[in-house]
């Protein structure tokens, strides 16, 4: 569906935003793209989207050149949580992105029936069960304005979803969002995805979020791809420390001989940091329990947040050979 | 292009939410026509005409460049925000013309204006100015055609003003300036029968008379069968011309923001 190679894009300014990025996205995937702040991730996804045209490389999306836009565009859906929460903040007023926010929820998706062509009775009936799906029932005859962010986001998810996108890409959609509705966004998504028949692509820094949207994920540092596979990989390679918490009614156990990185002992308790890679989890508990009364015990692992953070700190891209490239090309 | 006209149906219907704004707006209305008909009461003190054009053309007339200035009513920032926020990429997305679209939403709110403002100032006006009656059914025919051409020449300036934003930080100065020159040249607050010949014979060839004057003349039955020909067929060719600036000042700018990132 969508496949580039050496792609580039550099701005008059000389700044170059993607690097030579050479990826395949096939049809209904749930793609995740990652990366600090100016990684590449937004001037990717215009790229994608035909907004930009490439400087250099290859790309194509649905069998034609993005930037020639002839018969793309009705298959696109784009949510730009960035804008959207700027709105709220500086009122730009109507047409900040898919929706208006001085019409009503009901007449928006009207005029966005109107856009893709939807037929009346099709586009009244999809209304209703997006609606239902993301809780907007109760906000059909409320300006978009006046909605909350989390309403509005659900609202512009829905306006994307009701002319069944073969593309959907989402930019920060999370943006503002409580967790509820981040919960139900999560749910659509996700089962979107699965159904297979839409391809999501989701820019976000919200790492809790994309795990549960996207088993692949496609890292980007300063316009370069460096990692390009599952989000499981990405995990094992670059496992941060996991943590066990241990109380006890006496004397706290002794760690012994193992791989430990470091360890705090206050009264009854005790903390220790070790890579699991190294040790497992499960030994260094069962040794530390016979060794003592233990009255509770909590191991934490590290977040994709945590490890994610790691590797924009640490700017360790070491994943081995098969993770960069072309992907399932 | 039933699409279209239904993204004009969706805007009026939209306006219609606002309650409180159809009184208002007949109020602002009426206030400015009450203005402008003091002013010119004032000026005429008695006499019945004044170079030859009475006090009810006057009034006819700017209740006319009321009608159409009140379609016309709308916000000029709305392409400068999308610009300047990046959301203009958003619009490049949806398979419509974006520019007809815009066209199309506008007239819907335009629509509402002239039906909830206009009219019943209009109607209010009628009890207690003297207004001239229109010459003929075929002359308001001519007329309300002639309004509908004046609005797009009025939109398509306000487009290429506003396309402006690609490359200006700020076009709010422009279209104020525009606004005004409009005003000022178009015969909107002085009736071009009151301008010297010189300067009406230059704004002859400018696309400003094609805008009031030409609706107000119709109106009033004041042009012959060659006249009207030659000024519709004048307003036709500056919707040309403005439509081709307009054209080549959005492509570009678009190709900017293509090429150069936005």
């Amino acid at each position: 569906m969508i496949v580039m190679k050496e792609l580039e894009k550099t701005f008059q300014n000389g700044v170059t935003a993607v690097d030579g990025v050479s990826l395949h996205i096939a049809k209904g995937e749930a793609v995740g793209l990652i990366g600090a702040n100016g990684a590449g991730k937004t001037t990717l996804v215009k790229l994608i989207c035909g907004l930009y045209r490439e400087s250099g490389g290859f790309i194509r999306a649905f069998g034609e050149k993005p930037s020639e836009r002839k018969h793309t565009r009705p298959y696109i859906g784009m949510v730009t949580g960035s804008q959207i929460t700027d709105s709220y903040i500086h009122d730009f007023g109507r047409g900040v992105s898919f929706l208006y926010d001085d019409m009503t929820l009901s007449l928006n998706m009207q005029l966005i029936g109107n856009i893709y062509s939807l037929p009346k009775k099709l586009c009244k009936e999809r209304t209703e069960e997006l609606a239902a799906r993301l809780e907007l029932s109760g906000f059909m005859h409320y300006r978009v304005g006046q909605l909350s962010l989390g309403q509005r986001m659900k609202a512009e998810i829905a306006a994307c979803l009701l002319f069944s996108p073969e593309l959907l890409i989402l930019d920060e959609p999370f943006i503002g969002v409580d967790v509820t509705a981040k919960q139900t966004i999560c749910d659509i998504l996700r089962k979107l995805a699965a159904a297979g028949n839409t391809t999501v692509i989701l820019t976000t820094h919200d790492m809790a979020e994309l795990e549960r949207i996207c088993p692949r994920v496609v890292l980007l540092d300063k316009g370069r791809l460096v990692y390009n596979g599952s989000l499981d990989r990405l995990k094992r390679s670059h496992l941060g420390l996991s943590s066990l918490h241990l109380r006890s009614a006496g004397m706290p156990p002794d760690p012994g001989d193992y791989p430990i990185e470091r360890y705090i002992l206050e009264n009854h308790e005790l903390r220790l940091y070790y890579d699991a890679s190294h040790i497992g989890s499960k030994e260094i508990a069962g040794s530390l329990i016979k060794g003592a009364d233990v009255s509770d015990i909590l191991i934490e692992k590290p977040t994709i947040e945590q490890i994610v953070k790691k590797i924009y700190k640490e700017g360790n891209y070491e994943f081995g050979k098969h993770d960069r490239g072309i992907g399932a090309l | 292009m039933s699409r279209y006209i239904q993204f004009a149906v969706i805007r009026f219907k939209s306006k219609t939410a606002y309650r409180f704004d159809y009184f208002l707006g007949i109020l602002n209305t009426l206030l400015s026509f009450v203005v402008y008909y003091s002013i010119y009461k004032a000026l005429y003190s008695g006499q019945s005409y004044i170079d030859g054009v009475s006090f009810s053309m006057v009034t006819t007339s700017f209740l006319i460049s009321l009608g159409l200035g009140s379609a016309f009513h709308k916000n000029e920032m709305f392409l400068q925000d999308k610009i300047k926020q990046g959301t203009i990429a958003n619009e490049l997305l949806k398979p419509v013309n974006f520019k007809l679209r815009m066209l199309f939403e506008d007239a819907g709110e335009g629509a509402f204006n002239v039906v909830f403002n206009f009219l019943p100032t209009a109607v209010i006006a009628a009890l207690f100015a003297h207004l001239s009656t229109p010459s003929g059914a075929l002359d308001l025919i001519l007329c309300i055609a002639s309004v509908m051409l004046g609005y797009i020449v009025l939109w398509q300036i306000s487009f290429i003003v506003q396309s402006l934003s690609f490359w200006l930080f700020s076009v709010w100065g422009l279209v104020t300036i525009k606004n005004v020159l409009i005003n000022i040249f178009a015969g909107a607050y002085i009736p071009m029968w009151f301008m010297p010949e010189r300067i009406r014979s230059i704004l002859h060839f400018t696309p400003f008379d094609s805008i009031y004057f030409m609706p107000v003349q119709l109106y009033l039955g004041q042009l012959n069968e060659m006249q009207v020909a030659l000024g519709f067929a004048k307003q036709l060719v500056w919707i040309a011309v403005l439509y081709v600036i307009g054209e080549v000042c959005w492509r570009c700018g678009i190709k900017r923001l293509v090429v150069q990132g936005g």
